[in-house]
């Protein structure tokens, strides 16, 4: 086929693809900032929002000094210790993404409730300090994992270097340590501050009488009736990712999320000198993995204690109902995701960075935010210049929500695969692939034979990682679906309502189970398939 | 010797089919969703909803859709849907949100040969909605965490604001769930519209926080995360009755009850089904059927034994409270101000 049906393939699914985020994304945040501004121009006021915002802000702002400070504390631990033991803690510590927030606030109050195990050594933990707390262990994966990624580049003959001629720890950290932190830090420090400010379900547990702007707009969605502040909560959550977004699209390097992923094997441990230093980031990484392990034995203590059963029909609807729900979407997300990077690829290396730029902006939108807008946008029937577009939103609309939960599902689904993809295409070098050209290696051939076991993997994983992630995440699916709507997170807050600890830890072992598992088994099946094609033959 | 090669199709086939299994072992007893005969919205207890759509399925044979949402969500989901109807029958929650529906011409007319066993304080005087259950307001108290924090078990509204109970009571919040409405309408009705919101402000200073659902706090309490809930008596009876250690208090200076309603809305896709449904809800044989739940409220059909009209006629129970109209007439500026004031 000739390179112009190519390029105008390319384009073609480029279109194609825009006009989709337009409609899942674009229009219905367009749809919220008209909300938002309109609500702003008519109302003036808003009682006590502006309270709450700086509650929020100040709650946000403390979860992440202290999530980063013990993060970069666990990660200096793991990178000083043998390979074993850190990759047990990066097991630990990565498991955690696998548990949804509002488990780790069940598990405080499992832990220091009024009924709680350890309740009379403990303050009470309904409001600022156990949303503290919960934020902190939930979100943690978040800078730590960034911190192990980013340290893959350091030397560690450096670090030996320094320690021989003498220098001090802190000085290591300085001068070696510290100076390939700075960007990926202040993104995952963003990142964090954003998760902390709009994570509606620790709120939900633990908030007491402390108000947040999440757990606000989470009450305006689903009481319906506060649309304009709803929207207005929305696009404030979306301010402290702006100086990301800026950040990246004025850099560079348009991956810097990912271009530090860098090195295949486990790196060698580093030998830093004895310090206080070193000592009280192992000292504050034990007490970490201790509140790990607490919180871990309080769910399991609490549900071995449960009266009556555990498991419901309902239950499991939810479960198999949520997990159809993130296949359908992955389905239909792996081709869209690989269709626009295939695309990027054709294109020229501008068209191809402000793709990846606009992948990665999707990516870092607040799930609370899209669900908001998507809410907004959808949850009423709407004119179109074709006819009437129904209602996506609820329980008794269209196909039953179906549209509006496997859409939420969708939208960050696709730059994952887009950006794995991504990835992959650059493992490929360049060399290797002209010498194909040249060698009179067909597109498909180099399709097949190059590129696929690269990016094959990776997508695989991603696969998993974008149905474990859907899963288990609250937001935005909590803001398009009912209370009785067949889905774990909306399930899960309603059983937490209620203070039904025991069901929603055993909902979570369900869950953590199926997905871990399943996350195995694709993570096996591509690297049995794709490993096999990568062996010389 | 050479590995043999898989095709790129057979990888991708193998990928496919990994999916395609786990959708399928994945998969519920539920299915797709499908265009059911009758889509009720119920603004009960979850084991009450199923209770009423199950027997009535079991009678008629019609596929029933439960959607439980707590009764203001309720009113507002089907004040949006106007355009576009999504349920047909509204089961459950206060009669004031009902007038409220009705007011606003949300509700469907319909008189039912059932409704003759109803007395007329109890319905719509236009068969736009019937009460179908009623429930005294109570306090569900924890005897054991109650003499903990060194205090009384509480018997009037004023014993809430002992200071040895702040953070230790738990109510529903009034914007999603009509029981707690009932509570705060309780309140302005008991002490004036400007002492009762005084009131309000300090019982809303001693609560630990609010849930959504009117049905929770007893729950809550159950579990030991409070020493006192706000809720009506059926909702502890039951905690009580699952071996929880709680007692319902009747409160000795007032109290309130609630009549929740059934209603045909007005847009209903399918008015027929909707029909059959209301004259089951309205008939002895429906009125019982939420007791199968073990939440047993007083039913309002007066061939039925201790019925609400008899409990009220017996004059235990110091009741107060404005009429229906009243009372809705004027939940919008009650919630405004807790939205303002006490929520933010």
């Amino acid at each position: 086929m000739s390179r112009i049906w190519y390029r105008w393939a390319a384009a073609s699914s480029l279109v194609i693809c825009s006009a989709g985020a337009v409609l899942v994304v674009g229009w219905p945040v367009l749809r919220m900032l008209a909300e938002a501004i309109s609500a702003v121009a008519t109302t003036r006021a808003f009682p006590g929002l502006g309270h709450t915002m700086a509650v929020s802000s100040a709650l946000a702002l403390t979860v992440t000094v202290i999530g980063t400070v013990l993060a970069f504390a666990l990660a200096l631990t793991a990178r000083t210790l043998r390979p074993g033991w850190r990759h047990l803690l990066d097991a630990v510590l990565g498991g955690l993404l696998l548990v949804p927030p509002y488990v780790v606030a069940a598990s405080v109050v499992a832990v220091g409730g009024r009924a709680g195990l350890l309740t009379a050594m403990l303050p009470d933990v309904y409001g600022g300090l156990g949303m503290t707390s919960a934020m902190v262990v939930a979100h943690l994966p978040i800078p730590y994992l960034t911190i192990r990624m980013a340290w893959r580049v350091v030397d560690p003959r450096l670090v030996e270097m320094g320690r021989v001629n003498g220098a001090r720890a802190a000085t290591v950290v300085r001068l070696v340590l510290l100076p390939p932190l700075r960007r990926p830090l202040a993104i995952a420090a963003a990142l964090l501050f954003v998760s902390a400010l709009s994570d509606p379900s620790i709120p939900a547990v633990l908030r007491g009488r402390v108000p947040t702007l999440a757990h606000t707009a989470y009450i305006e969605v689903i009481a319906w009736g506060g649309e304009g502040t709803a929207a207005l909560i929305a696009v404030l959550l979306t301010l402290p990712v702006l100086p990301v977004l800026l950040a990246l699209w004025r850099g560079r390097d348009p991956n810097a999320l990912a271009d530090h992923w860098q090195g295949l094997s486990p790196s060698p441990r580093l030998v830093l000198p004895r310090s206080v230093l070193v000592q009280a980031c192992r000292a504050l990484s034990v007490l970490v993995l201790a509140i790990v392990l607490t919180l871990a034995l309080a769910a399991l203590i609490t549900m071995f204690r449960a009266r009556g059963s555990l498991l419901t029909p309902m239950m499991m609807g939810a479960i198999g109902s949520t997990v159809r729900y993130a296949v359908a979407a992955l389905l239909l997300s792996v081709p869209v995701g690989l269709m626009t990077a295939w695309a990027s690829g054709r294109g020229s290396t501008r068209l191809a960075r402000n793709v990846d730029l606009l992948q990665t902006s999707l990516l870092l939108m607040p799930g609370t935010t899209l669900g908001i807008a998507i809410f907004l946008a959808y949850g009423l029937g709407t004119r179109t210049p074709l006819g009437e577009l129904p209602a996506l939103v609820g329980g008794a609309s269209l196909a039953s929500g179906s549209v509006a939960i496997v859409a939420v599902f969708m939208a960050p689904a696709v730059p994952m695969v887009h950006l794995a993809a991504r990835a992959g295409q650059r493992q490929v070098p360049v060399p290797v692939l002209e010498t194909a050209r040249v060698l009179g290696a067909g597109r498909r051939r180099v399709a097949v034979g190059l590129f696929l076991p690269q990016t094959g993997a990776l997508v695989a994983a991603t696969g998993a990682a974008v149905v474990a992630r859907n899963i288990v995440s609250v937001a935005p699916v909590v803001f398009v679906s009912t209370p009785d709507a067949p889905m774990v997170a909306s399930f899960a807050l309603d059983l937490l309502d209620r203070a039904a600890l025991e069901q929603t830890f055993a909902l979570a072992a369900v869950v953590a189970l199926l997905v871990g598992g399943a996350s195995a088994l694709v993570a096996g099946a591509s690297a049995t398939v794709l490993g096999a094609r990568r062996r010389p033959a | 010797m050479t590995t043999p090669r898989r095709s790129p199709r057979a990888t991708c086939a193998l990928l496919v089919l990994a999916l395609l299994a786990l959708v399928g072992c994945t998969a519920s007893d539920g299915d797709w969703p499908v265009d059911h005969d009758l889509a009720v919205l119920c603004s009960n207890d979850a084991e009450i909803c199923r209770a009423w759509t199950r027997t009535f399925s079991e009678r008629t044979g019609y596929d029933v859709t439960t959607v439980r949402l707590p009764t203001s969500e309720a009113l507002e989901r089907i004040r949006h849907g106007e355009d576009l109807p999504e349920f047909d029958v509204w089961h459950g929650g206060g009669s004031e949100m009902y007038v409220e529906a009705a007011d606003e011409g949300l509700l469907a007319s319909y008189r039912s040969g059932e409704s003759e066993g109803i007395p007329a304080a109890f319905q719509d005087t236009e068969n736009r909605w019937s009460g179908v259950y009623s429930s005294m307001l109570a306090f569900c108290v924890a005897p054991q965490a109650v003499a903990e924090l060194g205090t009384d078990i509480p018997h009037t509204w004023d014993d809430l604001l002992d200071p040895a109970l702040k953070g230790q009571i738990s109510t529903a919040s009034p914007r999603t769930s009509g029981t707690a409405y009932t509570a705060m309408s309780l309140q302005i009705d008991r002490l004036g519209a400007d002492a009762g919101r005084g009131y309000l402000a300090d019982l809303y200073g001693q609560v630990l926080q609010f849930t959504r659902s009117g049905t929770a706090p007893a729950q809550v309490v159950a579990r030991g995360e409070a020493a006192v809930a706000i809720t009506f008596a059926p909702y502890c009876d039951a905690a009580r009755a699952d071996g929880s250690q709680v007692d319902v208090v009747l409160p000795d200076d007032a109290t309130e009850y609630e009549v929740g309603a059934v209603a045909v809305l007005a847009d209903a896709p399918h008015p027929e089904a909707a029909r059959d449904y209301l004259d089951f809800a309205l008939s002895a044989d429906g009125q019982q059927a939420g007791a199968t739940s073990g939440i047993e409220q007083i039913p309002t059909r007066s061939d039925l034994p201790d019925n609400l009209a008899e409990i009220l006629a017996d004059g235990s129970y110091p009741v107060i409270g404005a009429s229906l109209t009243e009372r809705s007439a004027r939940r919008d500026a009650l919630l405004a101000w807790f939205s303002e004031e006490v929520e933010r």
